[in-house]
């Protein structure tokens, strides 16, 4: 039997659950959340016991999926049989009420307004012929003027610190000169500099670049939201990447927008529900029917279906339940799984200095300095053989015992000389990292695997994704930015060194042509930033949803989040994503009032 | 399957070259060598192929997340 029917259905309680859940429920709907973790230990209260326990959160990985029950398959082109991934590795999507975004680090941009219209910016400037052969970017079918809105309501409500640098066109010098027009400044004044950032704020600067204070959802001082919601100034314990926020310093869907929701009287959460379908006639959905914590199948119907889980459940719910037509990379036809993108790391580069040191056991996830330069297209690409960029930062986001120890090249990994070099440059590193854009492929996609299947025995979804030369060519180039900085930072650093301990090494550098595999690896932990799959724009044969994330094919169903991305930029995707679901709570009350399409 | 479909379905497989520098023209890889220098000064080497390294990057420990 059917549970009762309700105004609205959200499949997830994370960032984008909780945005739909609050502002549906302040305007008076009913709205029913599925949760398929649980939802205890994640309230301030919850996290008093344990909560620095590094080998329990980061190790063996207490807030994440758990891929014994439902994983991913792998392959690096069309002509590989996907292999599944058997250990968390690449990326960790979190489960539990508030998802990812309780072990976020709280780094909250807004991407630049080149970024909603990549394609048509690129040719303008660049030519047709300046497009790699198969690269799909395409333009979002929505501007940065009209997301700006709810990047501000998403802002207020989680009180982000930082600088504008550019407010209502407006360049402020010391803010983000290269961001797009913000119509007010950030509610919260930015988090204090550290010795590190002041270096590299410094160093920068002598090179003619323009420094910023990274955006933060990690508070500086106490802060009272919209909607009434206070919490206090972070303790800058270092545990944000992986961890809870015991303190609430850290903005978090269990301390913002649920308690909002839940406040109403009118959200109901489920938890151990595991979403696997969305009834449907092709046209119009009527409910989604989940597996509860016994196994059994039940169903939830509702006037509205939100599906607002993480990029892959998202796009694997579409394709299970027929929902869209499914991409076809061969014909390059179709929208559902269309343009999977991942997130472009490496070429960075790190300094050990001798006597040095800067505290690094204290920071927050997103307490950096960074320059944005050579994010986007706010560099001259012509000549250089690719598009796009990636944003550059310093940080001190903390340096846990077991996972965040450094030691210069040379160093053996294990005995006596590992151990004097860990008690040599605990304390005494820092580190430039590059966090670069990844475009849109034509044989990048997510699809339902042939193979494997889950628990339930239904098909996991599979990835077909490697690096491409346009990345490996803005990696190579990312690299020689950061070395420049590192020795404008330390221009008495020997690159490569002379041995880690050798007595007469002062500073040792390490960086150069950044450089990524050979192919994807999933091994090794990179970014949990996947986009793309059910991707918003203006045509509905390029893009599943419209700009309020209302399907095409079925006017009663939002997909909200990363997944809308129809490629991903050079920045975290927390605050686009916070956007996105204000923007999608607007088209679902519009929805209420037509019943019809919104585009 | 057309040809220029085969050609972006399978890519070149760069695992042999790990740790190198290599040239790369019509998605096949024409050469490589052990540094940038060696390598575009190798007569194979056209202006305008794709060159770029191969390989774990140099400085690890940053870690990106949301």
């Amino acid at each position: 039997m059917a549970n009762k029917k309700v105004d609205v259905v959200i499949v997830g309680v994370g960032w984008v659950g909780g945005i739909i859940a609050a502002e549906l429920t302040k305007a008076g709907l009913t709205v029913v959340g599925l949760e398929r973790g649980h939802t205890h230990g994640r309230s301030t209260e919850d996290w008093d016991d344990q909560k620095h326990d590094e080998l329990r959160y980061a190790v063996r990985y207490e807030l994440f999926q758990n891929i014994a029950n439902e994983t991913w398959t792998l392959r690096h082109n069309l002509n590989e049989t996907a292999l599944p991934f058997r250990q968390l590795g690449s990326f960790l999507p979190g489960t539990g009420l508030g998802g990812a975004g309780v072990h976020w680090n709280g780094q909250t941009w807004r991407f630049h307004p080149r970024d909603f219209t990549i394609r048509t910016s690129a040719i303008d400037r660049y030519g047709a012929s300046a497009i790699p052969d198969g690269m799909s970017i395409q333009d979002w079918g929505i501007t940065y003027d009209e997301l700006e809105p709810y990047y501000d309501e998403f802002e207020y409500m989680a009180g982000i610190a930082g600088r504008a640098g550019n407010l209502n066109g407006q360049m402020i010098e010391g803010g983000n000169v290269f961001e797009g027009p913000r119509s007010r400044e950030y509610p919260v004044k930015p988090q204090p500099e550290t010795e590190m950032g002041a270096m590299f704020r410094k160093a920068t600067e002598s090179l003619g670049y323009h420094p910023f204070p990274n955006p933060s959802a990690n508070l500086p001082v106490t802060y009272k939201n919209p909607d009434g919601i206070a919490r206090g100034a972070c303790t800058y314990c270092g545990f944000c990447e992986r961890f809870g926020c015991e303190w609430g310093a850290k903005a978090d869907p269990t301390v913002t927008v649920i308690p909002v929701a839940q406040k109403t009287g009118r959200f109901k959460i489920i938890d151990h529900a595991n979403a696997f379908a969305v009834r449907n006639d092709g046209h119009n959905a009527q409910s989604v029917l989940y597996y509860d914590a016994a196994g059994q199948v039940q169903e939830q119907p509702a006037d509205v279906i939100v599906l607002g889980a993480y990029v892959f459940n998202n796009v694997r719910l579409l394709l299970m339940s027929k929902l869209g037509t499914p991409y076809d990379p061969i014909s390059n036809s179709g929208v559902v799984g269309k343009n999977y993108c991942y997130q472009t790391g490496g070429g960075g580069a790190s300094a050990w200095f001798s006597g040095k040191k800067f505290k690094r056991y204290m920071g927050s996830g997103a307490l950096l300095v960074a320059i944005d330069d050579f994010n986007a297209d706010n560099f001259d690409h012509s000549g250089l053989g690719f598009l796009g960029g990636g944003s550059i930062t310093i940080g001190q986001t903390g340096a846990r015992p077991i996972q965040s120890l450094s030691v210069p090249p040379g160093t053996p990994p294990y005995g006596r000389d590992w151990k004097a070099a860990i008690r040599k440059y605990y304390d005494s590193v820092i580190a430039i990292g590059f966090q670069g854009e990844s475009p849109a492929y034509q044989t990048h996609l997510l699809d339902l695997d042939p193979n494997y299947r889950d628990r339930y025995g239904n098909p996991l979804l599979r990835i077909t994704f490697d690096w491409q030369p346009n990345e490996r060519k803005m990696i190579a180039f990312a690299g020689t930015k950061t070395l420049e900085i590192m020795k404008a930072i330390a221009p008495d650093g020997i690159v490569g060194g002379s041995g880690p301990m050798s007595p007469t090494a002062s500073t040792i550098i390490a960086g150069g042509a950044g450089s990524l595999p050979p192919h994807y690896d999933t091994v090794p932990y990179q970014s949990t930033h996947n986009t793309g799959g059910a991707i918003m724009g203006a045509d509905p044969a390029t893009s599943v949803v419209n700009n309020y994330l209302q399907m095409w094919d079925a006017p009663n169903v939002f997909v909200v989040g990363a997944c809308n991305f129809p490629q991903n930029a050079g920045f975290n995707p927390t605050g686009t994503v916070g956007a996105l679901a204000y923007r999608a709570a607007e088209g679902i009350l519009k929805y209420r009032k037509t019943g019809a399409g919104l585009a | 399957m057309s040809t220029r479909q085969h050609q972006l379905a399978t890519g070149p497989d760069l695992s042999p070259y790990d740790g190198q520098w290599v040239a790369v023209r019509n998605g096949k890889v024409i050469a490589n060598a052990l540094d940038e220098g060696a390598l575009r000064a190798d007569p194979n080497v056209r202006e305008g192929d794709d060159v770029y390294p191969i390989g774990d990057p140099p400085s690890g420990f940053y870690l990106i997340n949301v």
